[in-house]
């Protein structure tokens, strides 16, 4: 064990090295640099103009995660059912898994860049980036969940004489609903945060405006729009952890009543 | 576009409390289940299997399957059932019949049961096998299935239930929901795990009593019970499994309880 660790804590010090932690010229410019640029990341007071870009920029935002998470979960929930292995057998579940990965893998903002080449600037891209990739993570949230189904109820349904689909309409899908309702609200979470980082390839939100005041060199705005994306992330934050409490079975429950 | 199977023995309404004839337990002859030479074997030593079990289940027959634990009597079940593949022997449901989709009726230890859906919801999953394509697309089930399925529900005593979801009740009812969604099905062989384990004997009894009510209207059964007094009470046989492999069969009644407490050790 200690030589373990002994190994590791050389690998840090040499990377920290190689990359240039030790430079002790740049770290002495950043500490100059923290003192010179402190007060310009005093944020900035809200008037009225900057607060109806603020609240343009949040509703945009919203409704660009929105639309992404719900189109992408349409499109996902469905191809994750193909996906299952229990439910398609091996081939067809191997290939829809795949192309899930695929989806998932090119991030939202590679996914967004694509599109703005066809749709030009705007949030119709940022929507559509969010949906694709979207699509391959709710996607393998959702047969992962389908592929953990409690195999009794498979096999009990199978037995009635269903047919394949009939098993996956009246069974798998209704066990897993919770499931697939917990992974959409974590992908929305997750797709107000991506949203606004395709506002810095011009796709539209907070991302925008945050973009818009960096290259003003207008800090003050700069920080005062991250703390509202601050906020706004928390406000979600709280908002999902209540209609989880309030809609889903959590796990205990769901063990205890059987 | 829609087709109910006939069984046999379907009967053509309702039926209300049913008096039960005090006569011979078995219907001779036609045979409900043959299984010849069965094999199962998990890969690699991993849990027992089964090997070369013979069982011929006549039509109106209880057979229980009792065994020490370990000694493959759920394995039985599910490769009699389909859920497991068989890796030798033939299994043969009603020979000489024709084929239909859920001729074998299957409960098993934990039920099955959709928690989240509705008692009513889960007895129709038993119609299954009689419900078009179009149908399911859309949820739909026919009215007669679903008035057979509330006519069941009255009959095991949940009438008041059929709209509560199963998560919320108790173990007997459940146990209930999963015997009625068997019956509307109407299968030709059922074949229950053992379902009454974690109910008291009294409450076991009358599931049990239940159960055979509906199958001396000539559904041929096998069981798994650990409980011997319900094996001698409820089945004509008793199947004793070892190692997977069938060490002896019983008349029901000459089984006393020195004679199980060895073959089950």
């Amino acid at each position: 064990m200690p030589a373990a660790v002994l190994v590791l804590a050389a690998l840090v010090v040499y990377s920290l090295d190689d990359l240039g932690f030790f430079d002790q010229e740049r770290l002495a410019r950043a500490g100059e640099n923290f003192v010179r640029y402190a007060p310009e990341f005093v944020p900035a007071p809200l008037d009225d103009h900057f607060q109806t870009l603020l609240w343009d920029a949040i509703r945009e935002t919203l409704q660009m995660a929105f639309l992404g998470t719900l189109l992408g979960a349409l499109i996902g929930l469905p191809l994750a059912v193909l996906a299952a292995r229990p439910l398609t057998g091996p081939v067809v579940s191997r290939g829809v898994r795949l192309f899930l990965a695929f989806v998932r893998t090119v991030p939202s903002l590679v996914w967004a860049l694509f599109f703005i080449i066809l749709f030009g600037l705007g949030p119709i891209p940022g929507v559509l980036g969010i949906t694709l990739y979207t699509v391959g993570f709710v996607g393998k949230l959702y047969y992962e969940s389908l592929e953990g189904l409690d195999p009794d109820v498979l096999e009990a349904v199978r037995a009635t004489g269903a047919t394949r689909f009939q098993l996956v309409r009246h069974a798998a899908i209704p066990e897993a609903a919770n499931a697939a309702v917990s992974h959409i609200l974590y992908a929305f979470e997750y797709n107000i945060r991506a949203s606004s980082v395709l506002g810095f390839v011009g796709a539209g939100g907070i991302g925008l405006l945050l973009d818009h005041y960096k290259g003003l060199l207008d800090y003050h705005r700069l920080v005062t729009t991250i703390l509202v994306l601050f906020a706004l992330v928390v406000a979600i934050d709280a908002a999902s952890r209540f209609i989880r409490k309030r809609y889903l079975l959590q796990a205990e429950t769901a063990a205890g009543a059987s | 576009m829609m087709s109910l199977s006939r069984h046999p023995l379907e009967r053509e309404t309702v039926p209300g409390p049913t008096p039960v004839p005090a006569v011979a337990r078995t219907v001779p002859s036609e045979p409900a289940l043959v299984a010849r030479d069965l094999s199962f074997a998990y890969g690699r030593g991993r849990g027992q299997g089964i090997h070369h079990v013979n069982l011929t289940v006549a039509r109106g027959e209880t057979v229980a399957v009792m065994g020490p634990n370990g000694s493959g009597k759920t394995t039985l079940l599910k490769v009699l059932a389909g859920v497991r593949p068989r890796s030798g022997g033939a299994v043969d449901v009603c020979p000489g019949a024709a084929r239909r989709r859920g001729q074998v009726g299957y409960i098993p230890q934990q039920l099955g049961l959709v928690r989240t859906r509705s008692a009513l919801e889960n007895v129709l999953l038993g119609s299954l096998c009689r419900t078009g394509f179009a149908r399911s697309l859309f949820g739909l089930y026919h009215p007669e299935e679903i008035a057979k399925a509330e006519a069941l529900l009255a009959r095991v005593g949940l009438a008041d239930k059929t709209a509560r979801r199963v998560g919320e009740l108790s173990g007997g009812e459940r146990q209930r929901v999963a015997i009625a969604r068997t019956f509307l099905q109407r299968p030709d062989v059922l074949l229950a795990d053992e379902f009454t384990s974690n109910l008291d004997i009294v409450k076991a009894g009358e599931i049990l009593d239940v159960m055979r009510e509906f199958t001396r209207e000539g559904m041929g059964t096998v069981l798994v019970f650990h409980n011997v007094e319900l094996a001698r009470e409820y089945a004509d046989r008793i199947l004793f499994l070892r190692e997977g492999r069938v060490a002896e069969v019983h008349d029901a009644r000459t089984v006393t309880h020195e004679m199980a407490r060895g073959l089950l050790s």
